[in-house]
C-alpha cells in the first residue's frame, strides 16, 4: 500500500538551489528571493528537510548587538537526495519560472 | 504612523506567532525573527512576517507530535481504565467469577492496542491542520454513534437511526479520501483513519461507560428489567452497569473496525483518482 512520497516542485527547487554549491551556507530570505518563494512556503520545506536529515543548519557568528541569522546547507544525504530528485523530475517541472509566487 | 512603528508591528505579529510554536521549534522561530530583523522595506517585512505566521498556523510540521498524541492516548486509556476501576469498586458483584476477569483482561488488551495504534499512526499524520481534521472526524464519528444510541433509547423513528448509523462510515470514507488526496500517500491516509478510529473509540467508551457508572446504569428500560429478572443477578444497578460496560467494550472494538473499513474505501478512492500537479501548478507547500 505504501508508495514513495514525491517531493513537491518547490522542495526540489530548494534542494537544487542549495546543491549548486553544497558547501556554502545560505540565508532563508536569500532562498526566498532567489526562488520566488514566500516565507510561508520556504520554512516548512526547510523544516521537513532538516527533520529528515537532509539539511544542516547553524547560527551565523555576528558582532555583539546584532542578532545572529540562521544558515542552511544540504547534508551529504541531502546532496544525494537532490541529485536523485533532480534525475526523477523532468526539467520542465522544476524550472524556477514555473514556480510562481507560492 | 511612523514607518518604524509599523515595522515593529510586523515584528510583534511574528513574535506572537512564534510564541505559539511552543518548545518544539524554538530555533525555527528565532530563525524567522532574525531574518525579519535583516529585512528592509515595509512591504517586504510584512510579506515575510505574514508568510511566516501563515506557515506557523497551517503548514509547520509539528515537533513532538508523536509524544503529544501518544501522551493523549495514554491519558485516555488511563481514564477508560479508571472508569472500569470505579465500576468494580462501586459494584463489587461485577466480578462474579473467572469470566469477569477474562473480560477485564480483554479490556486491558484493547486499551494497550489503542495506545500502540495511536503511537504508530501519529508520526505519519503530517501537519497540524491534518491532525485537526482527524480529530474533528473522530469526534464526528463518535457523535454519530452516540446519536444512534440516543435516538434508539428515546424510541425515535427507525429511518433517523439508519441515517445516523450511515453517517459514521461516511465520515470515515471522507477522512480516508481527504488525507490520502492531501498527502499523496495512502500510508498517511490510513494513518489518519486509524487515528480517527482511536479517537472515536476512546470518546465513545468514555462517554458511554462513564455515564453508565455515574448514573448507575439508568434509565432502566423494559428490556433491561425483563432481562434482569431472568439473569439471576443480585441487584438491578450492578446488572445495568455490567450491561453498559459490555456494550462499551463492544463499541471499543467495533467502532475502529467500521471506521477502518470506511477509511480504506476512501483512501483507495483517492489513490485511484489522484493526479500529481502538472508542471505549471504550485504544489502544496507543506508537501515534501
Amino acid at each position: 500500500m505504501q508508495r514513495r512520497r514525491p517531493h513537491s516542485v518547490q522542495t526540489i527547487a530548494v534542494m537544487r538551489a542549495l546543491a549548486v554549491d553544497a558547501s556554502r551556507w545560505r540565508y532563508g530570505y536569500d532562498l526566498c528571493d532567489e526562488l520566488g518563494l514566500k516565507s510561508g512556503s520556504l520554512y516548512p520545506i526547510l523544516i521537513r528537510l532538516a527533520d529528515r536529515g537532509l539539511l544542516a543548519s547553524t547560527w551565523e557568528h555576528t558582532e555583539p548587538g546584532k542578532p545572529p541569522r540562521h544558515l542552511y546547507r544540504l547534508t551529504n544525504d541531502g546532496v544525494a537526495e537532490a541529485a536523485r530528485a533532480g534525475r526523477e523530475s523532468s526539467p520542465a517541472r522544476t524550472r524556477h519560472t514555473e514556480l510562481g509566487r507560492a | 504612523m511612523p514607518s518604524r512603528e509599523r515595522r515593529d508591528l510586523a515584528r510583534a505579529l511574528l513574535a506572537a506567532g512564534v510564541l505559539t510554536l511552543g518548545a518544539g521549534r524554538p530555533d525555527w522561530g528565532r530563525a524567522m525573527m532574525a531574518e525579519l530583523g535583516q529585512l528592509e522595506g515595509l512591504r517586504t517585512r510584512w510579506v515575510f512576517a505574514l508568510g511566516c505566521v501563515r506557515s506557523i498556523a497551517f503548514t509547520m510540521p509539528p515537533a513532538g507530535l508523536q509524544r503529544v498524541v501518544a501522551g493523549g492516548s495514554v491519558l485516555a486509556a488511563a481514564c477508560s481504565a479508571g472508569v472500569v476501576a470505579v465500576a468494580l469498586v462501586r459494584y463489587p458483584d461485577l466480578v462474579s467469577g473467572a469470566r469477569a476477569w477474562v473480560s477485564v483482561a480483554a479490556f486491558i488488551a484493547l486499551l494497550v492496542t489503542y495506545v500502540v495504534a495511536a503511537a504508530t499512526f501519529a508520526p505519519r499524520v503530517d501537519g497540524r491542520r491534518l491532525l485537526l481534521n482527524v480529530a474533528v472526524a473522530g469526534a464526528a464519528i463518535a457523535a454519530s454513534w452516540m446519536a444512534v444510541g440516543l435516538v434508539a433509547s428515546l424510541g425515535g423513528p427507525k429511518p433517523v437511526s439508519v441515517m445516523l448509523l450511515s453517517l459514521a462510515p461516511l465520515v470515515a470514507v471522507a477522512i480516508g479520501w481527504h488525507a490520502t488526496a492531501r498527502s499523496g500517500s495512502s500510508r498517511v491516509g490510513l494513518a489518519c483513519v486509524g487515528l480517527a478510529a482511536v479517537i472515536a473509540g476512546y470518546a465513545l467508551f468514555l462517554l458511554w461507560a462513564g455515564e453508565a457508572v455515574a448514573a448507575a446504569g439508568r434509565p432502566y428500560d423494559a428490556g433491561l428489567l425483563r432481562d434482569f429478572r431472568t439473569s439471576g443477578a443480585s441487584d438491578l444497578a450492578t446488572y445495568a452497569v455490567s450491561d453498559s460496560l459490555g456494550t462499551g467494550m463492544m463499541l471499543l472494538l467495533m467502532v475502529p473496525l467500521v471506521t477502518l473499513a470506511g477509511g480504506l474505501v476512501g483512501a483507495a478512492a483517492a489513490g485511484t483518482t489522484k493526479t500529481r500537479p502538472s508542471s505549471g501548478e504550485a504544489a502544496n507547500p507543506g508537501e515534501l
